[in-house]
């Protein structure tokens, strides 16, 4: 739905941008990650049509967004870093300026307010001022704001900064729960974030991509083949004596005396005889994770090793 | 259309329910009426002179009326009072939803930024004119006294509206240009007091450059003439100019922020 070929941006002499490229399917998530001043926010004020672009295109759908104009506009929903709103106005009064902004008729707007109102969790909140609301609360207005006219494709910068871990999850919730239906971009740095909520992820870091892929094929990319993190209580005596299709196993540092790092021979089946002989022994398996594929590993590797070069 | 509408009426309800706004509409409204009143008994204490010296002169005294001369001077303290009212009422038209970050939002919707300007615009101009028909309003009290110059007070008033149309065109650019209301309301007035005075450079009835030049674009060398009931073509033409050339340039300073990303 989403081609980006080789986009840039400069303001004067910094780079922000340099020949981004990816492409985002109908309903997909897209996790667009990096440290602070990495060029995130860059994408999205040019994939918003809100800035031109020095270099490069995007295309929706085949069609340039320049060529797009308003189309693009009407098709998109958009909730900035900075999350504004006006303040003079109600919850209720916000959303209708901007679905009336939108060209949505008097008729059409009521029924979209409703919806946005219902499906961010603000029922019962449509006519308290802006000022009686907390942080999360006027997240989700944020977050109604880009919905309210019904958007195939939404941008979402770093929606979740700032909030309380309550707030944090039922946002993810939302906007977990729009993935099939519309195309997202968001925007963080939080990487359970992306985790959480992403089918696809890109790594930005001094403006150009160091990474991207789904989650799996990055963890797949990234983790070394047969290298385990489990926590077990082992066979008393004997401990990993005879342990089958076991390489090397060393106690991980730290104070739980149950976390090792182990390495088994590259057999698929490898895991599971090995769970199996635990379990045969008397020993105790709490958890079994392969090792190194975590979102966090992946990140401070590629990104340490941009800012590095 | 309906995008007009949705901005006129966000300005509408924020003027409403903003402190700022209610007070400084009521400072407005509170300085013509004072201005108004010290006119009245400037021209009564005249009035009542002038009285005195006819009975002297054997002749009968003049009747009050709300004559041009009055009409004029309390026209010509409203047109002051544009002067100090409209950067304030201009501020926060792009510079605070610029501050806010609600203009990002705006540019990227379908609004379009020629629109946004004119809307932007046409709210605080019909904000203005409505307080100005306000301020107008006591004297209607006149009526019950003597006959209003109808044709002096709709032409005098029409200027007055066309100047501010003009002055906050330039205003609004200027708050096109930061993000801080203070110093797009300090560049404001800056400009228009300039556009104010510049007439006072010269001599009267100068041609050729500079002093033609400068009668020419000073402002009050064309509402002069429109508060004295005149209505020549020129006069407007200006105004309708300096508003198109204001908000000409506002778009062109929102499309300098898409540029640079600020």
């Amino acid at each position: 739905m989403i081609r980006v070929t080789e986009l840039s941006k400069r303001y004067g002499e910094l780079l922000a941008l340099d020949r981004l490229d990816f492409e985002l399917g109908r309903g997909e998530i897209l996790g667009l990650l990096g440290p602070n001043g990495a060029g995130k926010t860059t994408t999205l004020r040019l994939l918003t049509g809100f800035m031109p672009p020095d270099a490069g295109q995007v295309t929706i759908d085949g069609t340039d967004l320049r060529d797009l104009g308003d189309g693009l506009r009407r098709r998109s929903g958009y909730l900035p870093e900075s999350n504004p709103h006006y303040p003079e106005l109600t919850v209720r009064g916000n959303l209708e300026f901007w679905a009336a902004l939108y060209g949505l008729s008097d008729a059409g707007l009521g029924e979209a307010v409703e919806r946005a109102v219902a499906s961010c969790g603000l029922a019962g909140m449509e006519e308290r001022p802006l000022r009686e609301l907390s942080k999360g609360y006027r997240q989700r207005l944020g977050l109604a704001q880009a919905l309210v006219h019904d958007p195939e494709i939404v941008f979402l910068d770093e929606p979740t900064a700032g909030l309380d871990p309550i707030h944090v999850r039922e946002l993810r919730e939302m906007i977990r729960e729009f993935a099939g239906e519309k195309t997202v971009v968001l925007c963080t740095h939080v990487l359970s974030e992306v985790e959480a909520v992403c089918d696809r992820v890109l790594i930005l870091a001094r403006g150009r991509t160091v990474l991207q892929g789904t989650l799996d094929e990055l963890g797949h990319r990234f983790g070394e083949a047969g290298a385990f993190e489990l926590r077990a209580a082992l066979p008393d005596p004997g401990g990993w004596e005879g342990a089958p299709g076991l390489r090397s196993a060393t106690l991980a540092e730290g104070e739980d005396p149950h976390r090792w790092f182990v390495e088994l021979e590259p057999d698929p089946e490898a895991p599971a005889r090995l769970t199996a002989w635990l379990h045969e022994r008397g020993g105790s398996l709490y958890e079994l994770k392969p090792r190194g594929t975590g979102l966090e590993e992946v990140f401070l590797k590629v990104v340490g090793e941009e800012l590095e070069s | 259309m309906r995008v007009l509408v949705a901005i006129l009426r966000r300005e509408w309800r924020a003027s409403f329910r903003s402190p700022q706004a209610g007070i400084m509409g009521s400072c407005f409204l509170f300085l013509a009426g004072a201005l108004s009143l010290f006119n009245l008994d400037a021209y009564l204490r005249a009035s009542a002179q002038i009285a005195v010296r006819m009975r002297g002169m054997g002749r009968d005294p003049i009747v009050l009326d709300y004559g041009e001369n009055l009409l004029r001077q309390d026209l010509g303290g409203l047109a002051l009072l544009v002067l100090l009212y409209l950067p304030l009422l201009a501020m926060n038209l792009l510079a605070e939803e610029r501050r806010s970050g609600t203009l990002e939002l705006l540019m990227t919707s379908p609004v379009g930024d020629g629109r946004l300007v004119f809307g932007k615009w046409l709210a605080a101009q019909i904000q203005f004119v409505g307080l100005l028909l306000l301020a107008m309003l006591p004297k209607l009290v006149f009526l019950a006294f003597a006959e209003l110059p109808w044709a002096t007070l709709i032409v005098g008033l029409a200027g007055i509206s066309l100047m501010s149309g003009a002055f906050l065109a330039i205003a609004l650019f200027l708050g096109s240009l930061t993000r801080s209301p203070l110093i797009a309301a300090a560049g404001g007035f800056a400009v228009i007091l300039l556009l104010w005075i510049l007439g006072g450079f010269v001599e009267p009835g100068a041609a050729g450059f500079p002093g033609g030049f400068l009668t020419a674009a000073s402002a009050t060398g064309h509402l002069e003439p429109l508060l004295g009931g005149l209505l020549d073509s020129w006069d407007l033409l200006y105004f309708v100019l300096v508003t198109v050339i204001g908000l000409e340039l506002s778009r062109r300073g929102l499309q300098a922020l898409r540029g640079s990303g600020r």
